[in-house]
């Protein structure tokens, strides 16, 4: 018996002779491209997302936020010094500031000389100029006022404004306050000044309604510390950059879901390949195995061995999968990144070392099942194993793979229910596809009888190799199932998120338009090639009742939710549902009936509505109440007109309403911007044309980060081909040398071999088509809540990629074969 | 099929196989290998030659190169007239197709065919005739009637051999190269194989190359050429 010390080395010299053979080289690519692909999309999605949140720090001017009623204590901002955080103040409070003997209601915002820590402020040099980057806040002594500001007081730059008891010169327009957050629609103008200057205006007395906010940021370890550390006192809030914008939020959730996605879609091919192979590896170790129980090694030492020698050609995969991966990105990165990403080299230990672990579980899942099932056979059921068959044990290997997968599934991308959905829906079609293609294999194997020589032959061969042609066409259908999702998603799903942002969205908002004002301004727009644009009336309340409990905002935990009930809502009214609305529970109201309410989904979640409950609403002086009877969905950012609650018109019509419309003003016709306030002087013209500029920058990053994954995808699914090709290759090579033999031209050859390839490509791509549609039909409803518009070229795009896939991986296989000998292919084959 | 038929180009008479000064060579990773040198030889029609020789000694290799399975290093061999260095794969495919037939040690029918169809495989290549008849018919002369319907692995080694046999002459072949026909059957199983390709071989007509270890098979042919070290060490 060979003594337990020299197991490793007998494991380390058969993984030399192994490689060395070139019989595990398929087993150890794939598992190298295992590694590769999930350590890159690893890489990259920890970068992309890193690179994203960056970005959203900047809408927050930090990468935390800490707003107080309070000034912030300066033990707090000590301890977020001492965790490695840079910091900076703003004082945020409501003032009127006058300009000559005008007097204006405006949100002013005082920033000390650190502001912004991340972002930068947008300022023009005159009203209507081309904005530049300001570095920071204004200088002391001077103050920025926004667009608003500047039609309602008619102030130009250069201009000196009445602030409390200071007088300060305007020095700039401020077009885009990178931590303007949420509150683009608010109707107090915006004034922006130097902290040092805030004292001497006196508006800060005890009493003063002041938001106080200490930004942070810093390396994301020290973020993480300080935010895990730290409990806001009582009505004080800890903001994180998802908390910012509403529109963000939802690009970076949506964006998030992406490559989530992408992520897993890869690491899922990856395993097809590797499943493919250690099919092939097994049957390669066979013989071993039945050699070594034939010289007296026990079955729990070959067992060791095996194990030994998957866990050192793990290592091995991993070295090599994470070093590629590394060098892939780092190419990577000077094209998807933008130069502030480029300049984090830090090493991101948790992805390579995830790559170690998806070498060890995929190794160990798949192969090691087949491995000590081997051990488990009677030596001379393994040696004529061509008569007899080993007994498959299907069902532990299978499990041992669905284990496997789920281990390695990237459920830490943060949406674990989207990885749930898909894992899922791609059992269930590989389930499907199995049982379709095994149906379809045994009808192909009964037309031989009826067919022209080489279609025989073709069938014959998917029809004799039933099992494997059912494992080749499961893969590869599942590999085009991945790569097709992969696509839908990137161009459907994708492209609808991109669409609800499409070129000529609304950029230009009027507010406050005066109810006897609607026509004029409708007619002015008209005139100047704008007409069809829907007005919309608008009213301010405050929910104060949600059925019989008055809304107390300090009762929910939610941050989101503690600042909706605690804000003005703009309520509309209407007769019939906006078309970008979509109705999801409850009815939408016949035009008779009154004292009604539609409520936006995502608002009645946060505060707990429901259908059937009645609100109440403070508007104005009086209280306006009325019952949930429709539950809507609202694309926030899609940048249209929406409200998050509609009623019946009689409820709101005599409230003070004043009207709101939006439309597309290309940038060459911002004149007509100047000639409508002249107009129209009340009403007040919100440009977004910024804003949409940043959620469009990350709809693009993602989409650029999206191209990328599905590279490397496409380059998994080669290999799983490869891989499946592979996998009857040896027995491929016997049939065309010994067709060659009996004298079949390479015609003949070429013909039987691609109709074998061409049905197994066309099933495999038509179910993995299918496959597809289906999951995408569940992820759309599911997870990304758009409407599924399945496209129905893609079977037929499945279908050709099924065929061209594998007829290309076969015929190298039949090129090679053509290309050696007889007498070499005979030797080749071990037939020889 | 587009192949050509090539035709016997030799007259009456003359040698169905000659071997020219051939010599083969391999390149591997030790460096070239000589594998045969300087053969020469020739075989008349209806002759029976057996190649014998011990393991390594080019036996099956010179079998491959008369038969175009391989081409030479040097030197020149004639099948049926035709200077196998002259004519592309697809040519050589189509002299064996016509006029060649095989068994092998390891019998290599394919696998996902039937014993009929296996048989069946040469003649649809060929075209023409009633494929399934004759098939059918040889399957019943080589004691397969029975059979026929099933697949190579429901069958024992000297049945495949058998089917291999009946593939190898249905075709009516000028010439039948075997390689260690019976080195994967048991004596008594060989003896019955090789009674059964005689007797084929004398009911077709069928010029008969063996390579062969067994003593009394190499025997049992007209003619023996012993190769060792890739040279020929004898003949009778």
């Amino acid at each position: 018996m060979t003594p337990p010390a020299r197991l490793p080395l007998f494991a380390l010299r058969l993984l030399r002779r192994d490689l060395a053979s070139g019989r595990l080289l398929v087993m150890l690519l794939a598992a190298v491209v295992a590694v590769a692909s999930a350590t890159s999309i690893n890489l990259l999605v920890a970068r992309v997302e890193r690179v994203m949140l960056a970005e959203s720090s900047a809408l927050l001017a930090g990468d935390l936020a800490l707003t107080s009623r309070d000034p912030i204590p300066a033990a707090t901002i000590a301890r977020a010094r001492a965790a490695g955080l840079a910091t900076a103040a703003t004082v945020t409070l409501r003032s009127v500031v006058a300009f000559g003997d005008r007097l204006q209601l405006v949100r002013l915002k005082a920033v000390d000389d650190a502001y912004p820590l991340r972002g930068e402020p947008l300022v023009a040099d005159a009203l209507g100029a081309r904005p530049r980057a300001a570095g920071g806040g204004p200088e002391p002594g001077t103050v920025w006022g926004d667009p608003r500001l500047c039609q309602l007081l008619g102030l130009a730059v250069g201009d000196t404004l009445a602030i409390g008891r200071s007088e300060l010169p305007l020095a700039a327009v401020l077009v885009l306050e990178p931590d303007r957050g949420g509150d683009v629609f608010s109707l107090a103008p915006r004034v922006m000044m130097n902290l040092t200057d805030l004292a001497a205006t006196g508006l800060i007395v005890p009493g003063s309604r002041a938001s106080y906010t200490l930004l942070m940021a810093g390396p994301p370890g020290a973020v993480d510390t300080f935010r895990a550390g730290f409990e806001p006192a009582g009505g004080d809030r800890l903001l994180d950059p998802r908390d910012s914008r509403p529109e963000m939020e939802s690009a970076f959730t949506q964006a998030e879901r992406f490559l989530a996605l992408a992520a897993f879609a890869g690491i899922l091919l990856a395993t097809i390949g590797i499943a493919l192979a250690a099919g092939a590896y097994s049957e390669h170790h066979a013989h071993t195995v039945a050699i070594l129980k034939t010289l007296g090694l026990a079955r729990r030492r070959i067992a060791g061995v095996l194990a030994l020698e998957i866990l050192l050609l793990a290592a091995t995969a991993t070295v090599l999968g994470d070093g590629l991966a590394w060098a892939v990105h780092e190419v990577l990165l000077g094209h998807l990144l933008p130069p502030a990403a480029r300049l984090d080299t830090r090493l991101p230990w948790l992805p390579l070392l995830h790559g170690a672990w998806v070498a060890m579980v995929v190794l160990g899942g798949f192969a090691l099942p087949a491995l000590t099932a081997l051990t488990r056979q009677p030596v001379i059921a393994i040696l004529n194993r061509d008569r007899a068959g080993i007994p498959a044990r299907s069902g532990t290997r299978v499990l041992g793979m669905i284990a496997a997968v789920a281990l390695i599934a990237p459920w830490h991308t943060g949406n674990p229910r989207l990885i749930a959905l898909v894992f899922a829906g791609m059992m269930g079609a590989a389930l499907v596809v199995a049982g379709v293609a095994w149906l379809v294999v045994r009808a192909l194997g009964g037309m031989r009888g009826r067919t022209a020589m080489s279609w025989r032959f073709g069938l014959a061969n998917v029809a004799r190799r039933a099992r494997l042609s059912v494992v080749q066409t499961t893969a590869i259908g599942l590999g085009i199932a991945v790569l097709l999702l992969l696509g839908l998603v990137r161009d459907d799903l994708l492209g609808q998120w991109r669409a609800r942002l499409p070129p000529r969205a609304p950029n230009q908002f009027l507010i406050n338009i005066q109810p006897d004002e609607v026509a004029a301004v409708r007619d002015f727009l008209a005139a100047r090639g704008h007409a069809g644009v829907e007005f919309y009336p608008m009213v301010r309340g405050r929910l104060v009742r949600i059925g019989t409990h008055a809304v107390d905002p300090d009762a929910y935990e939610d941050p989101r939710a503690r600042r909706l009930a605690d804000r003005e809502f703009n309520l509309s009214w209407a007769s019939t549902l906006k078309p970008d609305n979509v109705l999801l529970d409850g009815r939408w109201w016949s035009p008779a009936a009154t004292g009604e309410m539609s409520v936006e989904r995502g608002l009645a979640e946060r505060l707990g509505i429901a259908l059937g409950d009645t609100l109440e609403f403070s508007v104005a002086d009086r209280t306006v109440s009325g019952v949930v009877t429709s539950l809507r969905g609202v694309e926030w950012d899609n940048f249209e007109v929406n409200f998050f609650v509609v009623t019946t018109p009689e409820l709101l019509a005599d409230a003070p309403a004043t009207w709101i419309t939006s439309f597309y003003l290309p940038p060459d016709q911002t004149p007509l911007l100047a000639a409508l306030v002249q107009r129209f002087p009340s009403v007040t013209v919100i440009d977004v044309d910024a804003l949409m500029r940043q959620v469009r920058q990350v709809m693009e990053r993602v989409a650029g980060a999206l191209g990328w994954v599905a590279a490397f995808a496409l380059v998994a699914g080669v290999l799983v081909l490869a891989a499946a090709v592979q996998a009857s290759q040896r027995e491929r090579v016997l049939d065309v040398v010994l067709l060659k033999t009996l004298g079949a031209p390479r015609r003949f050859i070429t013909t039987s071999m691609l109709v074998e390839f061409v049905l197994l490509g066309a099933v495999a791509g038509a179910l993995g088509a299918l496959g597809a549609l289906a999951t995408g039909w569940l992820l759309a409803s599911e997870v990304f809540d758009m409407p599924w518009l399945p496209d129905w070229r893609i079977p037929v795009l499945g279908i050709l990629a099924g065929i061209g896939g594998v007829s290309a991986a076969g015929s190298v296989v039949v090129w090679r074969t053509h290309r050696q000998s007889v007498m070499q292919g005979l030797r080749a084959a071990g037939a020889g | 099929m587009n192949t050509p038929t090539i035709t016997p180009s030799s007259a009456p008479g003359a040698h169905l196989i000659a071997v020219e000064r051939v010599a083969k060579s391999v390149t591997g990773p030790q460096g070239e290998l000589q594998i045969l040198d300087d053969i020469n030889f020739a075989i008349a029609a209806r002759e029976r030659l057996a190649v014998t020789g011990v393991s390594g000694s080019g036996k099956s290799t010179l079998l491959g190169l008369m038969a175009g399975l391989d081409t030479v290093s040097s030197g020149r061999i004639t099948l049926l007239g035709h200077d196998l260095a002259t004519l592309d794969e697809d040519g050589r495919a189509a002299l064996r197709r016509d006029h060649v037939g095989f068994v092998f040690q390891a019998f290599h029918l394919v696998q996902s065919f039937t014993a009929l169809e296996n048989v069946m495989l040469p003649l649809e290549l060929k075209g023409g005739g009633d494929a399934r008849r004759v098939a059918a018919e040889l399957l019943g002369r080589v004691g397969l009637g029975a059979r026929m319907d099933h697949f190579p692995r429901q069958l024992s080694g000297g049945e495949q051999q058998r089917v291999a046999l009946a593939r190898a002459f249905c075709t009516s072949p000028a010439v039948l190269f075997a390689d260690e026909p019976t080195g994967n059957l048991d004596a008594r199983t060989a003896e019955s194989v090789v009674e059964l390709l005689f007797d084929l071989n004398d009911e077709f007509g069928t010029t008969l190359v063996i390579v062969t270890h067994d003593d009394r098979l190499a025997g049992a042919c007209g003619r023996r050429i012993a190769l060792d070290g890739g040279r020929i060490v004898g003949a009778s």
